[in-house]
């Protein structure tokens, strides 16, 4: 079953403040992803992995081509998609497992973890089951659980936003270096669940710098050229 | 949940030709919060008054479905009509918690005044609604009869809060909420305004000119410059991937703290 549908998708960042400057970074990439396979963006530094990751979860806007979800729901056009189509994709559809935990003050671990089922409408009891889980799997010890994790270690904030973002069985898990600044154990951790992600269906797409991860993980690799302006 | 709440189409008050409010179109969703950007003299809080009425624009449409589905314009509504919106369906957080409350009656009083505004008469309904609204926004029950005069200005803001959400409206408009306070102290009243915004699924409008409350808080953004909106978009799409220059050029001067 196709899941994403990348077609002719170009980007080029405009620096309005720097001169004008533009920084071309895609040029009309097209490919698609289907359920059940873990697709990697793989590519040197600055040829785009990471903005095209971006776009695929509406958080850039592509300049022109089109990017299509096909979600259980019907399928949308990210490129031409309203915000409300975006962030009920975002609800349901698309996860995002980043580096960086965006830390909202006062909220504990616990909460951060259980919004995503939450918003979806999960019953209580569920949500409570699947949060202890998570959070014993990715060994946050309990000691954390209540608290905000403004003050938590790098590994420990991403390890809580990997829980965040995997508690919910998306169809669809955009992946972007899930792994990095985590030691060797979590790591193993993380990359069970993302196993356990495609087994059940998910549709993966990810950036790996970790070669033996890029190898256990990956099923394909779609090869991304940096851009040149001409 | 399938239409806007509110629908504004070209909706302008000018002060001078490029100053005020002008030709802004925006539609607000049931649950949804909407942020206002731009910097001081952008008409972003012109735009808000006049979207609450508290202004009447030149010209322009502005469209309200009210609890029972009718539409209402409120550009051609009676003054006496729209006070009576302003307290069953509207509630309107003051940057200057003195503007939004009486400072010399109770706190009790004040979250009360506004359940009588819609026909409660119960003194010991109100009493135990007011103790639970203050508990809601962080506030000991216990100063129930203290006077918000002598309150923080933390405190004078939650307070304002729970005298505007007691009678559950359904359109919440703040006009920079947490623009005279503390940041540790503006960290729980946003921790606040999200969850019970979250919880009662009631539409807001914020206009703010500090970007960490807009992402915090809102889920799409407009960015005004001059009176007109420049640039609208989700959140965080808007913040991380700024097309118009000015845009670019407020991200470009947030502080990056970590």
């Amino acid at each position: 079953m196709r899941r994403i549908t990348v077609e002719q998708v170009s980007k080029t960042f405009v620096l309005h403040n720097q001169g004008g400057v533009r920084l071309p970074v895609l040029d009309q990439v097209s490919f698609q992803v289907d359920a059940g396979e873990c697709v990697v963006l793989y590519g040197p530094s600055g040829c785009g992995k990471s903005s095209l990751l971006k776009m695929l979860f509406g958080n850039y806007l592509a300049d022109g081509g089109s990017i299509r979800i096909h979600a259980d729901q019907g399928e949308t056009d990210l490129v031409a998609a309203h915000p409300h189509q975006v962030l009920e994709l975002r609800r349901h559809t698309l996860g995002f497992v980043s580096q960086f935990l965006r830390v909202i003050p006062r909220v504990s671990t616990w909460d951060l973890v259980a919004e995503p089922l939450s918003r979806q409408g999960v019953e209580a009891d569920e949500i409570n089951s699947r949060v202890e889980q998570m959070l014993r799997r990715l060994n946050l010890p309990e000691s954390l659980w209540s608290l905000a994790p403004a003050t938590f270690s790098g590994g420990e904030q991403q390890r809580v936003n990997i829980a965040r973002s995997m508690i919910v069985d998306y169809p669809i898990l955009l992946l972007d270096e899930p792994t990095a600044s985590l030691d060797a154990a979590n790591r193993d951790v993380v990359a069970a669940l993302i196993q356990e992600a495609r087994d059940r269906g998910a549709a993966l797409v990810g950036i790996f710098h970790d070669d033996a991860l890029r190898t256990r993980l990956a099923d394909r690799l779609i090869h991304l050229e940096a851009v040149s302006e001409f | 949940m399938d239409k806007p709440i509110l629908t504004a189409r070209e909706v302008t008050r000018a002060y001078t030709p490029d100053q005020g409010c002008l030709g802004v179109s925006l539609d607000v969703w049931p649950g949804e919060v909407l942020g206002i950007v731009g910097e001081s003299g952008s008409g972003k809080s012109t735009l808000l008054r006049l979207l609450s009425g508290q202004e009447s624009a030149d010209s322009g449409s502005i469209l309200f479905l009210d609890r029972a589905g009718t539409p209402i314009e409120l550009t051609e509504t009676p003054e006496s009509a729209l006070r009576y919106l302003g307290r069953t369906e509207f509630g309107i957080i003051h940057q200057n918690p003195r503007d939004g409350l009486r400072l010399r009656i109770s706190a009790g009083g004040n979250i009360g005044e506004r359940l009588m505004g819609v026909g409660n008469r119960h003194y010991g309904d109100i009493r135990a609604i007011a103790e639970s609204w203050l508990t809601e926004v962080e506030i000991d029950p216990a100063r129930i009869d203290g006077k918000p005069l002598h309150f923080s200005g933390g405190m004078q803001q939650r307070l304002q809060i729970a005298r505007n959400l007691v009678t559950n409206p359904r359109l919440v408009f703040m006009d920079e909420p947490t623009g005279g306070l503390d940041v540790s102290v503006q960290a729980k009243l946003l921790d606040t305004l999200k969850r019970l915004v979250h919880d009662l699924g009631i539409a807001v409008i914020i206009v703010t000119h500090d970007m960490g409350v807009a992402r915090l808080l809102a889920d799409r953004l407009l960015v005004m410059k001059q009176g007109r909106v420049i640039e609208s978009g989700l959140t965080d799409q808007v913040l991380d991937d700024p097309h118009a220059a000015y845009t670019q050029q407020l991200v470009a001067s947030i502080l990056q703290v970590n």
